[in-house]
């Protein structure tokens, strides 16, 4: 009896040993400072004059909501999403369905449209830049010397109708990619025999797009809606890099707001609040997406 | 596009334009940057601007190699965090998802959950504290306050892959390993783990690609220039030196852009791979 409790403990301690490592890890960077960081976001702590954290309850998050650059960059971040999502579902769409064909080169195409999934975020920052830049950018080059459209030239960066949308650019040339993936394994899912009865129907091209691709990709547009919509929210490396929430506010986030209250101002309390409110958004956006989205049973 | 049927030669050649014309907007920046680290400065800031250089010079990539120490100390930095990274999560990911994806034991549900639950937080949530335990263990601006939390970071993804790989081997094999006497770290480490190594693939290069462009974290927890890596250092020379003419800085990233370029275009299946097995993460 003993004996065979004593083996079961032993058979169950096998799986832990293995787990052991990682699990130390998982405890002490990410467990650990979880339960910190929600402790820290209920607590006035100033890094430079406090001690330690004090309970403060609701405070910092009640204090957000009066707080007009917070708003300011809950409306920024809005505004990225709103502008992002879209041309990133229909660029990712439309280049996986140009990937998906059987044409001379495509390995090359593929490596070349995905190739920005490799470049960091911050010195894609430093590229666009200088493409942006108001006297040296190719931009306004191409614009009043090869399209002769002068009046359309900018200080891209500089200007508060603009820089958001500069940003946004940014961010579409970098995550495309992963949007193009997601779609070409829901699109090499399709069952081929749906398009060989179709044909045999005398269905053309458009037909097939309509009635056959989209409405089989609704896994995918989940996946790669979720995905897009959580990388907006968080959107925060080129925005450091090319503008730091400039001109005024006008590119102020909800990520760089929050580094900015813990790491320039020190209080660790409200930049954790702004972080915590900031993931529950992207849980609670991208739960709803995933609802809404689901696909039908039976 | 699959719904075009075969038989159309009309289609086909415009989508290879299409093709062509697409993949050269997508690399235009890439390309701008290459142009403009082999033109010499007063080109650079000529008006109106020149596309093609009028002479090729190899002045701003001696500049970055002789002129200029950051560039290999964020070289080094950078490669060091990615090695130090990958030395960690390829074992610890390999035995945790051996464990996850063929035993049933107490705990695991609730290690599961977890996993899963923080793949779904952002990044910034652990930097506050991660920050404050760092500064207490005096871990701040070196290599190894890297390592440790990029670790933590891409375990959860890289074990939920191994997870899916070793739950894929049919269990004739571990069977037959176990009664040939095999005890369970041979049977992991001999047996199993030579049938995983497209999944340990997907892990190396996701969490390379990942370690290589994090910002948020390195720019944080590393101050120093010395401590600095690539994706943090270069932005700041932009900012802080006007001796840093754009020649000069567009070699450096093109120099740094090379090693990432040539590892995903060579392994860009494993990346795919790694991507389509992880897009459960936020």
């Amino acid at each position: 009896m003993t004996r065979s409790k004593a083996r079961q403990t032993k058979k169950a301690l096998v799986p832990w040993l293995f787990l052991l490592p990682a699990v130390v890890f998982l405890a002490t960077f990410l467990l650990y400072p979880l339960l910190s960081a929600l402790r820290i976001s209920f607590s006035e702590y100033n890094f430079v004059y406090s001690e330690k954290p004090v309970f403060n309850g609701l405070t910092n998050y009640i204090e957000l909501f009066q707080d007009r650059h917070f708003m300011i960059s809950l409306k920024n971040t809005a505004y990225y999403t709103v502008v992002f999502f879209p041309l990133f579902i229909l660029l990712a769409l439309f280049l996986a369905l140009l990937l998906n064909s059987k044409i001379r080169g495509i390995n090359a195409f593929q490596a070349a449209i995905l190739l920005p999934i490799v470049v960091p975020l911050s010195l894609a920052g430093v590229m666009f830049t200088w493409i942006f830049s108001q006297d040296f950018g190719i931009l306004n080059h191409i614009l009043a010397n090869v399209l002769h459209l002068p009046h359309l030239q900018r200080f891209w960066l500089g200007d508060v109708e603009t820089a958001m949308n500069a940003l946004i650019a940014v961010g579409l040339w970098k995550y495309t990619g992963f949007g193009i993936i997601l779609f070409l394994a829901g699109l090499k899912a399709i069952p081929v025999e749906l398009y060989e009865a179709a044909k045999v129907d005398g269905v053309n091209g458009w037909q097939n797009l309509i009635y056959i691709t989209l409405p089989n990709l609704k896994g995918s547009f989940s996946l790669v809606g979720i995905w897009g919509i959580i990388q907006a929210i968080k959107v925060y490396d080129q925005v450091v890099v090319m503008t730091n929430g400039g001109p005024g506010t006008a590119t102020s986030v909800l990520y760089l707001y929050a580094w900015k209250n813990a790491f320039t101002f020190f209080n660790m309390g409200k930049g954790q609040a702004i972080a915590f409110f900031t993931a529950v958004l992207a849980i609670v956006i991208s739960i709803v997406f995933q609802v809404l989205l689901r696909p039908e049973k039976g | 596009m699959r719904y075009l049927s075969s038989n159309q030669k009309l289609p086909r050649a415009l989508l290879f334009l299409l093709g062509v014309l697409v993949s050269l907007i997508v690399l235009s920046p890439i390309i701008w940057i290459i142009l403009t680290s082999f033109k010499d400065t007063k080109e650079i800031y000529a008006v109106p601007l020149t596309v093609w250089p009028r002479k090729f010079v190899w002045t701003n990539y001696l500049t970055v190699i002789n002129g200029l120490p950051e560039f290999p100390i964020y070289f080094v930095n950078t490669v060091k965090a990615t090695l130090g990274t990958l030395l960690l999560v390829l074992p610890l990911s390999a035995a945790a998802g051996y464990a996850m994806g063929r035993y049933d034991f107490p705990g695991k549900t609730a290690v599961n959950a977890f996993i899963i639950a923080v793949l779904a937080i952002p990044y910034l949530v652990f930097l506050v504290p991660i920050y404050i335990m760092e500064d207490i263990l005096g871990l701040l601006d070196t290599n190894l306050g890297l390592i440790l939390p990029y670790t933590a970071l891409n375990l959860p993804l890289a074990i939920l892959i191994m997870q899916n790989s070793y739950r894929e081997i049919p269990s004739e094999l571990e069977d037959s390993a176990r009664i040939d006497g095999a005890n369970a770290f041979q049977t992991w480490l001999l047996v199993m783990t030579p049938l995983v190594i497209t999944g340990l693939a997907a892990v190396a290069i996701f969490t390379f690609v990942a370690v290589w462009e994090e910002y948020m974290f390195a720019r944080t927890l590393m101050f120093s220039t010395s401590a600095h890596t690539l994706s943090v250092g270069l932005p700041s020379l932009q900012v802080e030196s006007k001796t840093w003419a754009y020649g000069t800085l567009s070699a450096a990233l093109a120099l740094s852009l090379l090693p990432i370029s040539v590892v995903f275009v060579v392994l860009r299946k494993y990346f795919i791979e790694g991507v389509l097995r992880g897009s459960v993460k936020g």
